[in-house]
């Protein structure tokens, strides 16, 4: 059955009760339905690419082992021995051939069989049946363009329907070059005591908060006016900057200038020339919309539930959930294959700077976030709701863009899908109850719990 | 009286008092916020690293750290400029109020370099920040430093720093370490 999450959202008005961010039992639904139905971003291929190259992560709170295989395919398992639950792998990443539990020595391979066990035959008489002690699986794995996503279930869309429209977006991206992308750099982790929602919809679509939240940064470090911010809603021009949102919960916002992305850096010359080096190319891989307009401008890209990524500022994130009050975020610097080195260099000094642990954006955000969350510990407090509810209404649907559109970067309308999409998961004991929508008609259609 | 000792000091006991009294003025000078005095300390050519740290299996032949890995500071002077002129526009909401903040130094040695007028400096800083109501943050970083004398001053021309912590405990680190 489940908490009741009916009244919890409501995505006509834009209101959420403040209780979905501080609860336990609904945290420990989020582990049920979102966590363990949706699919989790796991590493990018780039981080394991060789035979027996691992890299350990979490799904939700569930700690996973992700081990590139012999034949080149990827396998993930829950990093718990089974024979008493101790890890098998305490390293963040590293290549072996074998995963030895520090406990009693079960030893198991790249593929999660269960390879050698001390004592087999002097104290388990040889009656062991090794082959029923492998590691957990998770049950599906599988990429999109490099990026590795897992699944606990078995019942789940595939990956790439459950991408739907938002690959559209996504390949402005992942698919711009011909090399694809790779994730650069050591994990970068910061903990916050912040639920993992509330990072969540700052990034899906809330440019709001750009001009204030960071004033002090975007007084000193912006070498080109992004144009679209400044405007707010108040003159309204599509040409600009949109959100696009309500795709099964993923969504993006995005300038339309086609180089605002590297606004940030102090000194943009080697990123914007390296774009415009490569715009006709992308323009013939992408088309005339994304090459031009998508492809280097500033853009937040959300996959439902906990990844974001920002081409530009090139940041690549992912968000665990730690209890209702707690997260970590991980952070990577994403490039193009094809950058030189001196630009890979670039980028990631300016991922670091503007948002790594040290990042002058990064560290304007998470006391908010920590506030917007702590507050909620009162029971009064608790009681009040809160709003998404700007812009209200002034969705549309566009010929070529995917998804529900709204202008401008300073918006609300990716946050209500954001949290349409967080309902519907939390109200499904299973897929077939979870509705499917990529446009405006559709998500009309479809109404949401309200 | 004096008894000789089986181990012998790198450097005077002069050199090591000079390095040990400034490197306690430069933590002074931090949990004071005095940003302009302390970039008076650093040479124009100053690198100030701390790499993101990682776990690996002390076997891993992957784990020396690679040009290519990220960083909580990758600063030269013209970067740590930046972030001080940052927390000048006031408009860093979440130092104000201030958070009170002292560095400890430790663990102080000093070696002379092949370089005259340059010293090898190491050194282990704890920092204890005052957050908002109770939250206290600890955080303990190695340093290793080179000091140059420069227009009659000794200035820092290079901190390498080893940040203690797999996960940063804090969420933001809006100081220097």
């Amino acid at each position: 059955m489940g908490v009741d999450v009916s009244k919890l959202v409501d995505n006509k008005t834009g209101r959420q009760s403040r209780s979905i961010f501080h609860e336990q039992d609904i945290y420990e639904q989020e582990q049920e339905r979102i966590f363990g139905k949706c699919w989790l971003f796991l590493a990018h291929e780039s981080q394991i690419p060789d035979p027996g190259d691992y890299f350990r992560t979490f799904m939700g709170e569930d700690e996973v082992l992700v081990i590139r295989q012999k034949d080149q395919s990827i396998k993930a398992f829950l990093n718990t021995c089974t024979h008493r639950g101790n890890r098998v792998c305490k390293a963040d990443k590293g290549n072996a051939k074998h995963f030895t539990c520090s406990y009693h020595g079960w030893s198991f391979a790249a593929d999660g069989a269960l390879q050698s066990v001390p004592l087999e035959e002097d104290a388990y008489y040889n009656e062991l049946d090794k082959s029923k002690f492998g590691l957990h699986p998770v049950c599906n794995v599988d990429s999109y363009k490099g990026l590795i996503f897992g699944n606990f279930d078995p019942e789940a869309p595939t990956l790439n329907d459950y991408l739907g429209d938002m690959k559209w977006y996504l390949d402005v991206w992942l698919d711009a070059m011909p090399e694809g992308t790779e994730l650069i750099g050591t994990t970068q982790k910061v903990e916050y005591p912040v639920n993992w929602k509330l990072p969540v919809e700052n990034a899906c679509g809330d440019g709001y908060h750009i001009g204030w939240a960071h004033a002090g940064v975007m007084t000193v470090a912006s070498s080109m006016n992004i144009e679209s911010l400044s405007l707010g809603n108040t003159e309204v021009d599509s040409s600009t900057a949109m959100a696009g949102g309500g795709m099964n919960g993923h969504s993006i916002i995005s300038s339309l200038d086609g180089q605002s992305g590297y606004a940030f850096y102090p000194d943009p010359s080697l990123p914007v020339s390296y774009l415009e080096e490569n715009r006709e190319a992308v323009i013939s891989r992408l088309g005339e919309t994304r090459g031009k307009q998508f492809w280097g401008s500033q853009i937040n890209m959300t996959v439902f539930p906990n990844v974001q990524m920002l081409p530009g500022l090139n940041w690549f994130r992912v968000y665990h959930p730690k209890g209702p009050g707690k997260m970590e975020m991980w952070t990577w610097a994403m490039v193009d294959k094809e950058m030189s080195d001196e630009l890979k260099q670039t980028v990631l000094d300016n991922v670091c700077r503007t948002f790594g642990a040290a990042g002058m954006f990064d560290n304007d955000d998470g006391e908010n976030f920590a506030a917007c969350t702590s507050q909620n510990r009162g029971l009064q407090t608790r009681q009040k709701d809160v709003y998404t509810n700007m812009g209200l209404g002034k969705e549309y649907s566009h010929p070529e863009m995917p998804g529900v559109i709204s202008d401008g970067l300073v918006g609300e309308q990716n946050q209500r899908y954001f949290y349409r999409r967080w309902q519907e998961m939390m109200a499904a004991k299973d897929w077939s109850a979870v509705p499917n929508y990529n446009s405006l008609e559709e998500a009309n259609a479809t109404g949401g719990q309200n | 009286m004096s008894q000789s000792l089986p181990f012998k000091n790198a450097v005077d006991a002069d050199t090591y008092q000079t390095f040990q009294t400034l490197l306690y003025k430069e933590a002074r000078l931090l949990d004071h916020e005095e940003y302009d005095q302390w970039l008076a300390m650093l040479t124009d050519d100053i690198h100030y690293y701390m790499p993101v740290p990682a776990r690996y299996l002390r076997e891993e032949k992957k784990q020396a750290i690679k040009p290519l890995d990220a960083n909580i500071f990758n600063d030269y002077k013209k970067q740590l400029e930046l972030r001080i002129a940052r927390f000048a526009t006031n408009l860093v909401w979440s130092e104000n109020p201030q958070n009170l903040i002292n560095h400890s130094v430790s663990n102080i040695e000093v070696f002379p370099t092949d370089v005259e007028g340059e010293w090898n400096v190491l050194s282990v800083v704890t920092v204890l920040r005052s957050r908002l109501d109770g939250v206290e943050k600890r955080m303990v970083v190695s340093r290793n430093d080179i000091w140059r004398i420069e227009d009659n001053s000794l200035k820092l021309a290079k901190r390498n720093m080893l940040f203690n912590h797999a996960v940063v405990p804090d969420s933001n680190l809006n100081f220097f370490f």
